[in-house]
C-alpha cells in the first residue's frame, strides 16, 4: 500500500513524519494519527505501530505516525519535553487533516501518547478531533518517567511503596534476602538512578507530572467518543482503576458519551506479543469503523459503573 | 538530512541520511542491532549520527528488511538478509555520497552483519563495537527475554513454556514470538550453524572494541583475524551498556576512540575535541 514519507513543519522545527493511504478510497476520509510512547519511535517496539498502520490503511483509513522534534528520524536535537511534544501533535494534526483532506481525525496514542492526546483535546476544545483511542494511558503522576532514568520510577518513596503495596511484607523481604544475587543487579541500577534524580533535580519530571496530573480531569471534561485499552496485566490499569478514577469518582461512567473500556487479557503495557497485538488492532478497528461511515462508535460495553446517559449523538447502534 | 526508501532486489529498505553541509572526506554505514536492543538505542545513535555530519562525516542509517520502517515480516530478517541488505546500504550511500572513503559500524548483532558484509563490501574501514561472539549465549538471552517477561506478568506456576520449548519450535520451522516480533528459523539456523568470523575480511583495517568489563571480549578471535591477515586493532574499553534503556547515554569513550582511530586512518580529518 502507497506510503509518503513527509516533513511537517512544527515551529522551527522539521518533523519527519510516515502516511499510510487507505487500501481503498471509501466516502469519508479518515484519518488516524498515531501519538507514540516514550520509545519514541514512529515505528515501536515490535513495530506495533508499523503493524497498526498497516492495518488501519488496510480498513481504509488514513495514518499519520511522525517523529518528534529533534528526535530520531526528525532533523535537529532537542531533549523533548511534554511541552514540545504538545506543540508538534499541535502542528501535525492540521497538517494531517488539510493536506489529505480528511473528514475525520481520530488521535491514537500509547501511554504518554494518550495523555497528550488528552491534552491536545482540551486546548483545541475538542475542534479538529473527532475521537481518541488511548491505550495504557499514562494518568498517574506516579507513573511518569524520563529517559535519563531508564523510564524507571526514579524515587525512592514510590519505590518502598510499590514494594510493600498490598502487605506481605515479611514475605517480600525474605525474598529479597534469599535472592540477593538477583537482587542485586536491579539495585545498583535503581541506586544509579536514585543517584541521578536526587543529586542532578529534573525539573521536567515535575513539570511531566503536573501535566499527567491533569489527564484523568481533562478525561472527564471532554466529550469526544473516547475508546481506553489496557492491558491486563499492566500495572498501568489498577493505577488508574485505583488511583486516578477509584469507584469512577471523574463520572465517567456517567457522561453523556462514556468512554468504552477494553481490556486485552494477559495484556502488558505495549503489547508485546502476537496475540496481544492482534487483540489490540482488532479493538481498535472494530471501534473505528463506524467512523468511516460518519458514526460515532457504539456505546455497548460502556465504562464499567453507573448506567449512562441518552446521547444524542448518532451512533453506529 | 534525508529520509527515503531505497531498494535491495524486491526489498523495500528505509534509510536516512545525514549529509554535512560542507565536504565529506567518509561515509559511515551503521549497522543496528537486531531486537529490542534496536528499539532501545535507536534514538541516542540517531543523535550522535547528527552530531557526526556536523564534524564532516556522512552517516547512513538504514532498516534491515522486516524490522523498522522496512519492508517485510519480522520473520524476514536473519543473517543472510541483513548482510545483504547491508550491501545495498552500502551501494546507496556511494550512489548518494561523493566520497571514496566508506567505513562500515556495526554494534552487537549489528557488528556481526558488519563483520560478514565486509568481505563482500570491502569498506576501507570496519568499526566493530562488542560484537556477539557466541551465538549460542545470544540466543539463549533472548529467548530468555520471552521467558523473563511471562514471569514478571504471570504466576510462576502459570508460565510452562520453557527456552527449550521455544528452540524446539524453531527446530520444527516455525517462528518463535520474541515479544512481540517473530525471530525466524533462518536466523535460528544462521546463529547455530553459521560461523561469521570464520571469513575475515583481510583488505580492510578494524578497530575492534569491546567493554573491559565483560570476561569475554572477543580477544581471542580478534588475535584470530590477526593471524589470518587482518588489520585489526583490539581495545578493552571501560563502558556502559548502551543498548540498554539505563542510561540512555550515547558510549561516549568507544565513539572518541573510533572517531580517533578513523582519523589515523587518513578517512577524516583530525575532529577537534573529538567525541
Amino acid at each position: 500500500m502507497k506510503t509518503d514519507l513527509v516533513t511537517i513543519p512544527s515551529g522551527s522545527w522539521q518533523l519527519h513524519g510516515v502516511v499510510h493511504h487507505p487500501r481503498e478510497n471509501s466516502a469519508r476520509r479518515a484519518g488516524v494519527l498515531i501519538l507514540q510512547e516514550s520509545h519514541n519511535t514512529k515505528f515501536g517496539t515490535h513495530r506495533v505501530f508499523l503493524q497498526l498502520a498497516q492495518a488501519l490503511s488496510q480498513a481504509g483509513f488514513y495514518v499519520l505516525r511522525f517523529d518528534n522534534r529533534g528526535t530520531c528520524d526528525s532533523p535537529g536535537v532537542c531533549d523533548l519535553t511534554f511541552v514540545d511534544r504538545l506543540a508538534d501533535a499541535r502542528a501535525v494534526l492540521p497538517f494531517f487533516r488539510e493536506r489529505y483532506q480528511l473528514d475525520t481525525v481520530v488521535l491514537w496514542g500509547l501511554c504518554i501518547g494518550g495523555a497528550l492526546a488528552v491534552h491536545l483535546s482540551q486546548e483545541l476544545g475538542g475542534k479538529g478531533i473527532d475521537g481518541m483511542v488511548l491505550c495504557s494511558i499514562l494518568a498517574d503522576p506516579s507513573d511518569a518517567s524520563l529517559p535519563q532514568f531508564g523510564y524507571s520510577k526514579p524515587d525512592i518513596s514510590h519505590f518502598v511503596r510499590e514494594s510493600f503495596r498490598r502487605g506481605a511484607w515479611l514475605r517480600k523481604l525474605n525474598r529479597v534476602v534469599r535472592n540477593f544475587s538477583v537482587y542485586h543487579k536491579n539495585l545498583t541500577k535503581m541506586g544509579a538512578i536514585w543517584m541521578r534524580r536526587y543529586l542532578s533535580p529534573e525539573p521536567e519530571l515535575d513539570r511531566l507530572r503536573r501535566a499527567v496530573r491533569q489527564v484523568g480531569p481533562l478525561l472527564a471534561h471532554q466529550e469526544l467518543p473516547c475508546l481506553l485499552i489496557f492491558g491486563e496485566k499492566d500495572t498501568y490499569l489498577s493505577h488508574f482503576l485505583e488511583t486516578v478514577n477509584p469507584n469512577d469518582h471523574l463520572g465517567l461512567a456517567r457522561k453523556h458519551f462514556p468512554p468504552r473500556m477494553e481490556i486485552v487479557p494477559d495484556g502488558d503495557h505495549t503489547f508485546a506479543s502476537r496475540e496481544q497485538t492482534a487483540e489490540l488492532l482488532r479493538l481498535t478497528l472494530d471501534w473505528l469503523e463506524p467512523f468511516q461511515r460518519g458514526l460515532a462508535p457504539s456505546r455497548a460495553n460502556p465504562y464499567p459503573g453507573v448506567e449512562h446517559g441518552i446521547s444524542l449523538a448518532p451512533t453506529a447502534d | 538530512m534525508e529520509n527515503f526508501y531505497f531498494n535491495n532486489n524486491d526489498q523495500r529498505l528505509f534509510g536516512v541520511l545525514h549529509r554535512p553541509a560542507g565536504t565529506v572526506r567518509t561515509g559511515l554505514v551503521l549497522c543496528l542491532p537486531y531486537g529490542e536492543e534496536l528499539t532501545r538505542s535507536y534514538a541516542r545513535f540517531a543523535r550522535w549520527s547528527k552530531q557526526l555530519a556536523e564534524d564532516g562525516i556522512a552517516v547512513l542509517r538504514f532498516h534491515y528488511r522486516g524490522t523498522g520502517e522496512s519492508s517485510g515480516p519480522s520473520s524476514a530478517f536473519d543473517l543472510h538478509a541483513a548482510c545483504s541488505d547491508t550491501l545495498a546500504a552500502v551501494q546507496c550511500l556511494r550512489d548518494r555520497v561523493q566520497t571514496d572513503q566508506i567505513a562500515l559500524l556495526g554494534f552487537r548483532f549489528g557488528a556481526t552483519v558488519a563483520a560478514r558484509a565486509a568481505v563482500q563490501a570491502r569498506p576501507n574501514a570496519l568499526l566493530l563495537w562488542v560484537p556477539i561472539l557466541n551465538s549460542a549465549t545470544y540466543l539463549r538471552e533472548i529467548l530468555r527475554l520471552r521467558i523473563t517477561k511471562e514471569l514478571i506478568h504471570q504466576r510462576r506456576d502459570k508460565v510452562t513454556i520453557t527456552s527449550r520449548d521455544l528452540v524446539q519450535q524453531l527446530k520444527a520451522g516455525k517462528a518463535v514470538d520474541l515479544l512481540g516480533h517473530d525471530l525466524s528459523p533462518a536466523l535460528y539456523r544462521h546463529l547455530r550453524e553459521t560461523n561469521p568470523w570464520e571469513r575475515p575480511p583481510t583488505d580492510t583495517p578494524v578497530l575492534w572494541l569491546a567493554r573491559s568489563q565483560d570476561p569475554l571480549s572477543g580477544q581471542e578471535q580478534a588475535a584470530a583475524w590477526r593471524r589470518a591477515g587482518v588489520s585489526v586493532d583490539f581495545r578493552a574499553v571501560s563502558e556502559i551498556i548502551f543498548w540498554e534503556e539505563f542510561p540512555p547515554d550515547l558510549p561516549a569513550r568507544f565513539a572518541s576512540e573510533s572517531l580517533a582511530w578513523l582519523a589515523a586512518q587518513k578517512a577524516v580529518p583530525t575532529l577537534a575535541g573529538g567525541r
